[in-house]
């Protein structure tokens, strides 16, 4: 069913005496743009709305026509005549309206009451794929009987290509009525065609993904009224909040440059992404930004191949490497989606950049941009390349090698890749900086393991004499050792002494942190008790970095008040432990943490040091449009220093090497396992 | 339950000490909706209208809470500025149960607490004092049935009472709580409890340093017993360590609708 008019009188219930009043009304309000109010509190829709629906006549088809109707129900008190549409906890629901066949910008706006809601404006295609993304925020008009309007404006639409889904979403559950969508600006033209995030050919509050100028004003709310107060109370919230001390000595300023273009920003984009990337310019690992757009946007190039930092040693001859970054190298691929890549090709430039400086470019305009804590190691950007290609770049420059060797240094175009048709499926493999698995239970095909997965048991590559095990996960997430990896975690220990393990390797390549009750269960295993560190939440809105002495008097005075984090057990493990690094985040650089330097036979391999991230964070966000989180704390070592921003060192620094990757080896894992090897002597 | 009496009894017993709190200025949060009116033979009106600042009260910018109006509470969040719990059990690190609209005293959203829930602010400290202040709409209209009380991560800073203006609300059903206490050196919380019968909003907490010359303390604080402050400390505490954990069910039911739902044109 198409999205239909209607008279706005009759809408309101109108008869009468009222009509004439409502006239009245209308013609104080020639330039309306949105329904309004009537006196006595009646909702009309505005006249110059090109689709309004308030379910009167009964619903409209589901925007998606797999979902079941739409519920209503009689409502006295509904917005707009007598019914509202019913959302059910942790339910959407949606409308389409087919647009008139000109390219114009829309208002669009709907009613909501109840539990939390949040509205958004889906723009889709001929292919039914969400290509751009309008989220509804609070105008700030709400009414007495709890009715709380969402909108936006300015959204851009070409009514020859696209047509519009509305709706909201409901984690508590809800009611929506009213939704209204009004011309409100003419355009020229819509979504150019571009190349990569590099190309200027996009105009204000458009950006480059997929080889299109997307509009991403929809992404925000309109500058708000009183700029200045909101800039100066969010500017507010990294001054007095964020925690860590080296990122609020050397990486703050340059936030707060960034906030400056808030005070003059002329269009929403500039404005909320001048907030965006202020907080990506913190540069931690706990500090992050996300938006609708990451839920929402269906990617039609999608790619499954993954990459790594490493050593290009097979054609350092046809590509000497760089003098600041790593090669980057393929280390495993699913079975389509790839561009016929294999473990052990080399990807040397993005449009002309080496690919990690490309990515670290990608901080002004990429809502998700990763980061680690530390200014020195990049996994986070090696690991997101699968997806930020197939959104930002034009072209990559790439080495394919084999066993024999390498070839020449080939160009595939990416804005040239055919879209997926829709529904096609795409091989689920993950990009965990592990080129292979060894542990029989891991999942070698997808890479993929659940939150609260441990994979234990005898290494592929050892036996039942020599007796070498590993643990491969990712999580470190338990609140009491028995919830969430705890469980698994504590089996695979478990596992280590009923089979008498002769030595182990802890393979955490990518840690995705948890809790300090996850590295508790290896500290305890591996180390003798010792004190490890000291977290302190922020404490005054004027803090700044503490000297080494102060730092000293806080760490030995949480020592001795038993509130320091604490390593390890009083009869530790005496077989060799290796423990394997990449990328890693909170809990999971606590881990090496504990473990470094506390027993001759535990030692780290990895290519660079972890993040760094040694703090933890809180929530802010707007809505469902845009969520960031803050690191809310430093840590104090021994020594006195604060941690956060410094990452662990490995004992044994080991890159990834091409000419392993290609002949089917994991060059990281191959280090620690001779290590093992040779500790256990013949 | 019986942690929350003891609570209240051991406020009360701290009724007769001095108080002598500091009337505060306006915390620029607007007017609460009056709800549907009208008298004599004027029209019946069907619902009033209001304009609020979709941001909450962002003119108190220099808010030490992280969120002290509950607008910028993001729709997934697992760790945020303010955690809510059942009771003084303090087991749970759930976040509050949110309202939205017309019965928030600021922005769009605010907290709303079933009896004997608690809620936690988590904020920071200052060089200067601190004034304090929130409002809270007791659906039972009792103000002294509301326990707010200001802590310090440290217990070597006194946890205080921040008592309300008046024993019964304001015209329009808010309470407001508020006080100025000397400087601290460590991270700041404000609890809210609902000691009452009824249900609670909680609405526009601002926690600002004192600007010069406001720098008169009271006669005197009501401190809270430590046997009170120390178990919320405790919650504090496990609100605040470090915490990544998987996405929980409202995002996963999110992320499923999205991957597989077709948009139609």
């Amino acid at each position: 069913m198409r999205g239909w008019m209607l008279s706005p009188l009759r809408a309101a219930g109108f008869g009468g005496a009222r009509v004439a009043a409502a006239f009245v009304l209308l013609a104080f309000t020639a330039k309306a743009r949105a329904g309004d109010f009537l006196d006595d509190g009646s909702f009309y829709f505005d006249p110059a709305a090109v689709a309004s629906f308030d379910f009167e006549d009964g619903v409209p088809e589901p925007s998606d026509p797999r979902d079941p109707p739409l519920t209503r129900s009689d409502a006295s008190d509904a917005l707009s005549g007598q019914w509202v549409i019913d959302v059910e906890p942790f339910a959407d629901a949606f409308v389409s309206i087919d647009l008139p066949d000109v390219m114009r910008t829309y208002r669009a706006s709907l009613w909501v009451r109840g539990g939390d809601s949040a509205g958004f404006a889906v723009i889709a295609h001929e292919d039914g794929r969400a290509a751009e993304v309008a989220v509804l925020y609070p105008t700030g008009r709400i009414t007495s009987d709890g009715w709380v309007e969402l909108a936006n404006e300015g959204i851009r639409v070409d009514g020859t290509r696209s047509g519009l889904g509305i709706g909201v979403f409901s984690p508590e559950g809800g009611q929506m009525d009213a939704i209204e969508l009004v011309p409100d600006g003419d355009i020229d033209g819509i979504n150019p065609a571009c190349f990569g995030a590099l190309d200027d050919a996009c105009g204000v509050g458009e950006s480059c993904y997929w080889g299109e100028c997307r509009n991403v004003n929809g992404w925000v709310p309109p500058i708000p009224s009183d700029r200045e107060v909101v800039t100066q109370y969010l500017e507010n919230r990294l001054r007095f909040l964020f925690g860590p001390f080296l990122q609020r000595s050397i990486d703050l300023p340059g936030a707060l440059i960034a906030m400056e273009a808030m005070r003059h920003a002329s269009d929403p984009w500039s404005y909320w992404n001048s907030y965006a990337l202020a907080v990506r310019r913190l540069h931690d690992g706990h500090t992050q930004f996300g938006g609708l757009a990451d839920f929402v946007l269906e990617n039609p190039k999608p790619l499954a191949i993954c990459f790594l930092e490493g050593d290009a040693d097979l054609s350092h001859l046809t590509e000497p490497s760089d003098p600041e970054y790593h090669d980057v190298l393929v280390s495993h691929v699913g079975a389509d989606h790839n561009l016929g890549l294999a473990p052990g090709d080399r990807l040397v430039r993005i449009d002309g950049l080496h690919p990690i400086e490309w990515s670290r470019m990608l901080v002004e305009g990429n809502w998700n941009h990763p980061t680690a804590a530390n200014h020195q190691t990049f996994a986070e950007h090696a690991s997101q390349l699968r997806s930020v290609i197939s959104r930002f770049a034009s072209e990559i420059e790439v080495i394919r090698c084999n066993p024999q060797g390498c070839g020449a240094v080939e160009v595939i175009s990416i804005r040239d890749l055919p879209a997926d048709a829709p529904g096609t499926p795409v091989s689920p493999v993950a990009c965990d900086n592990r080129p292979l698995r060894h542990v029989p239970t891991a999942p070698f095909e997808t890479h993929a393991g659940d939150w609260d997965a441990a994979y234990a048991g005898l290494l592929l590559e050892s036996n039942t004499i020599e007796k070498i095990y590993g643990i491969e996960w990712e999580s470190l997430f338990t609140t009491n050792g028995q919830d969430g990896v705890g469980a698994n975690l504590n089996a695979g220990i478990q596992l280590l002494e009923n089979d008498a393990a002769r030595g182990v390797i802890f393979d955490h390549r990518t840690g995705t942190g948890g809790t300090l009750a996850g590295p508790e269960i290896i500290w305890d295993f591996a180390v003798t008790t010792h004190p490890v560190s000291f977290m302190l939440t922020r404490q005054r809105a004027e803090d700044e970095q503490p000297t080494l002495a102060a730092g000293l008097a806080i760490f030995q005075q949480a020592v001795s008040q038993g509130n320091a984090e604490v390593a390890g057990s009083s009869n530790p493990s005496s077989i060799p432990i290796a423990l394997l690094i990449t990328q890693d985040v909170s809990a999971s650089d606590w881990l090496p943490l504990g473990l470094k330097g506390a027993a001759p036979n535990v030692r780290i391999f990895g290519p660079y040091a972890t993040s760094g991230s040694f703090s933890t964070f809180h929530q802010l966000g707007y809505w469902l449009g845009f969520n960031m989180g803050l690191a809310s704390a430093d840590t104090y070592l021994p020594d006195g220093s604060t941690a956060n921003g410094t990452g662990i060192e490995p004992d044994v620094v080991v890159l990834p090497k091409q000419s392993d990757l290609v002949n089917g080896k994991d060059t990281v894992f191959e280090a620690a396992l001779a290590w093992i090897r040779a500790e256990l002597g013949p | 339950m019986k942690y929350a009496l003891f609570l209240i009894a051991a406020l009360a017993a701290c009724g007769d000490e001095a108080i002598n709190p500091v009337a505060l200025t306006g915390s620029g949060g607007s007017t609460a909706a009056s709800g549907a009116g009208g008298s004599g033979g004027a029209p019946v009106v069907k619902r009033r209208v209001e304009q609020r600042n979709p941001f909450g009260n962002v003119a108190a910018i220099d808010n030490l809470l992280w969120d002290g109006d509950f607008e910028w509470r993001a729709t997934f969040a697992s760790q945020y500025g303010w955690y809510a719990s059942p009771s003084t059990q303090f087991y749970e690190l759930g976040l509050p149960p949110l309202e939205m609209g017309a019965r928030c005293r600021s922005g769009i959203k605010c907290a709303r607490l079933d009896p004997q829930w608690v809620i936690l602010g988590l904020g920071v400290a200052s060089q200067h004092s601190l004034n304090v202040s929130v409002w809270a709409k007791p659906e039972d209209g009792m103000c002294n049935a509301v326990f707010v009380i200001l802590l310090s991560q440290s217990n070597s800073e006194s946890a205080v009472e921040v008592p309300a203006e008046s024993d019964a609300p304001a015209a329009d059903g808010w309470c407001h709580f508020a006080l100025l206490v000397p400087a601290r050196d460590s991270a700041t919380y404000l609890f809210v409890q609902n000691g009452g019968s009824g249900q609670l909003i909680v609405d526009d907490a601002v926690i600002t340093p004192a600007v010069e010359g406001q720098d008169v303390l009271p006669a005197g604080l009501r401190i809270a017993p430590e046997s009170v402050a120390a178990p919320i400390r405790a919650w504090a505490r496990a609100a605040t360590r470090p915490r990544i954990e998987p996405p929980n069910e409202e995002r996963l039911r999110f992320e499923e609708r999205m991957r597989t739902r077709k948009w139609t044109r």
